[in-house]
């Protein structure tokens, strides 16, 4: 009886232990969490970027980021500052963001030395829309086998969207070999962003194919509302089209991407002029979103 | 001789006691008389004490017209003369002057020398010390550096030359304007240009006429518009004195605003965190298992699905 009593309360101490243990998460994330305004700002930041309201959001993180520097949080800045970058990448902002990556990571190392997996994914996204697609590769080379899935898969699709568009097909079969090594089945996400590359790598070769999977992977993209990765597999549709001589569809393809990257720019009012376009002006209209203004090879 | 005259026995017709003497001492007297007027008047004195010699070095551009014994001059005095004047191996030119020695402590080793003309630009030329306040001279060689005194014909010359260079150009600038006041006017005369037909034509007069003309045809048609807006005016009144019956009920008024608007800010604030507070629990209660829901982590990052290339 007694050495049941004794166990009992062994085992409740060593539950209580290992409690305490899983929530392991550092004392200073907590208490910034807990900030009220911090966490206001954060969470108005989130809501203004999923209902696109982007300059909102900017705000909001800047808000935080500011207060971050208050509190002398490494965790705080890099969150907020992560946040703010990827808004303004998403406002086709790419030299702000570079900005605004340089600044966090100045600032979280000055207070903490640890690896920032998401700040260098910004990064690699940034220089590729800006043009500079060799730096591009070597940072998204860097995050290719970083524990996160999310993070590895995203900079698996930035090194292959990079390489294709350098010309690079090696570096493009290498990104499409890491999508492939995730554990099957593959979320939509992964499976969207794999036809894309296996797409842009048979568009040479094998366009026929090419242009199904660009096909299948704008409407994965648009069933799960990333209507940017969208508006990338609909330009390489038609690009595709084009090369197969298949000039009706191209321009379909190229109003259906125009169009929405219209509504992207906020520029909802040339939506009826778009009809009176040449496919040449279209296209010009689609890439702004997407790419930098050195034409893609 | 005073035993031969005792011995004549003839008595002279005229009787002169002691003549040779008496002739003998008015020639000594008058010798001495002569010595001392001699040593009175300095000339041994002049002979016993010889000049001083002094070198000086001519200007290279020539003598400046002065010749030997030719006159020296300290401070206004006549001090000396020009004993010669030489030409040294090396080519240049020396004058030995011959000094009174009174003015010798005048002269020191900066002391310098300057060629003059008697008359400023004509006469005889002379040579004048300048009186020097350095060490002193060693008359065993004394040597000064002469130069020829500023010539004041050439000052004048250069200052001619220069009232010249400044007065013709504006004398060719003076004549370039008339030239072009002249033409203007010309113009102006035969009434070219809009003051020439200011002047000679009678259509701007004319055209001012007809502006006139209109303007009293404008103001006779604003008249009725006049009538109207005093009327409007007179309802103005009549507005601004209803107005003024409400003024005192203004401070009322804004006082009741400022009342109301004073509290929201602070209602804001409580609405914003009741809304996070109200978030907060909405998350919380997703989470609990009693009402089917799973703990679902909320995160500060954005997702990575929203880095786009």
């Amino acid at each position: 009886m007694r050495t049941t009593f004794f166990s009992t309360h062994c085992s409740i101490v060593v539950v209580f232990l290992l409690l305490s243990a899983c929530s392991g998460e550092k004392r200073e994330n907590l208490m910034l969490r807990e900030s009220p305004m911090w966490s206001q700002f954060i969470t108005a930041g989130h809501d203004s970027f999923m209902l696109g309201r982007y300059a909102t959001a900017q705000t909001q993180y800047r808000k935080a980021f500011d207060l971050a520097f208050l509190h002398d949080s490494a965790y705080g800045l890099e969150e907020a500052g992560y946040n703010l970058a990827v808004t303004q990448l998403t406002e086709n902002q790419p030299q702000k963001a570079l900005e605004t990556v340089q600044v966090t990571r100045k600032a979280v190392l000055l207070r903490e030395n640890k690896p920032l997996p998401y700040l260098l994914l910004v990064e690699a996204a940034v220089y590729d829309r800006l043009g500079r697609y060799e730096k591009a590769e070597y940072l998204a080379q860097e995050l290719l086998d970083v524990p996160n899935t999310e993070i590895a898969a995203r900079a698996a699709l930035i090194l292959g969207v990079a390489a294709d568009r350098r010309g690079d097909y090696f570096l493009l079969e290498k990104a499409i070999a890491r999508l492939e090594r995730f554990k099957k089945p593959l979320s939509l996400t992964h499976l969207a962003d794999l036809d894309e590359l296996q797409a842009r790598s048979l568009r040479k070769n094998n366009p026929a194919q090419a242009i199904i999977l660009a096909d299948q992977s704008a409407k994965i993209r648009q069933k799960i509302g990333a209507y940017h990765d969208m508006l990338r597999a609909l330009i390489l549709e038609a690009r595709i089209a084009e090369t197969m001589g298949l000039q009706n569809k191209a321009r379909g393809l190229w109003m259906r991407a125009a169009q929405s990257a219209s509504v992207m720019l906020g520029k909802a009012d040339t939506l009826s002029k778009l009809d009176t376009m040449n496919t040449a002006t279209l296209a010009q209209l689609a890439l702004s979103v997407t790419e930098s203004t050195e034409s893609e090879k | 001789m005073f035993q031969f005259r005792l011995k004549q026995k003839v008595k002279p017709l005229i009787d002169l006691r002691y003549v040779d003497e008496w002739v003998g001492f008015l020639v000594f007297l008058s010798i001495v008389i002569c010595v001392c007027a001699i040593i009175e008047a300095g000339v041994l004195r002049d002979w016993l004490t010889p000049p001083a010699r002094l070198r000086v070095i001519l200007p290279s551009s020539g003598v400046g017209g002065l010749t030997v014994g030719g006159d020296v001059q300290l401070m206004g005095a006549h001090a000396g003369n020009i004993r010669y004047i030489k030409l040294n191996p090396t080519g240049n030119m020396y004058a030995i002057v011959d000094l009174d020695p009174q003015a010798k402590p005048f002269i020191r080793r900066d002391s310098t020398a300057l060629i003059r003309r008697q008359f400023v630009v004509a006469g005889a030329s002379y040579l004048e010390l300048i009186r020097g306040h350095g060490k002193p001279m060693d008359w065993s060689y004394a040597v000064i550096t002469a130069k020829q005194a500023p010539d004041p014909t050439k000052q004048i010359v250069a200052t001619l030359e220069s009232i010249k260079s400044e007065v013709i150009p504006v004398l060719v600038s003076a004549r370039h304007m008339m030239a072009q006041l002249d033409s203007t006017i010309t113009n102006v005369h035969e009434g070219k240009g809009t003051v020439g037909q200011l002047l000679t034509s009678d259509k701007l007069i004319h055209q001012a006429e007809q502006v006139m003309v209109s303007l009293n045809d404008v103001i006779n048609r604003i008249k009725p518009i006049e009538e109207q807006v005093s009327g409007v005016m007179k309802n103005v009144e009549a507005v601004s004195g209803d107005v003024k019956k409400a003024t005192p009920r203004l401070p009322k008024i804004a006082h009741n605003v400022e009342v109301s608007t004073g509290d929201l800010p602070a209602l804001l604030t409580q609405a914003q965190v009741s809304l996070y507070e109200l978030q907060k629990l909405v998350i919380q209660l997703r989470g609990m298992w009693l009402l089917g829901g799973h703990k679902s982590i909320q995160h500060e990052r954005l997702d990575p699905v929203e880095v786009q290339p």
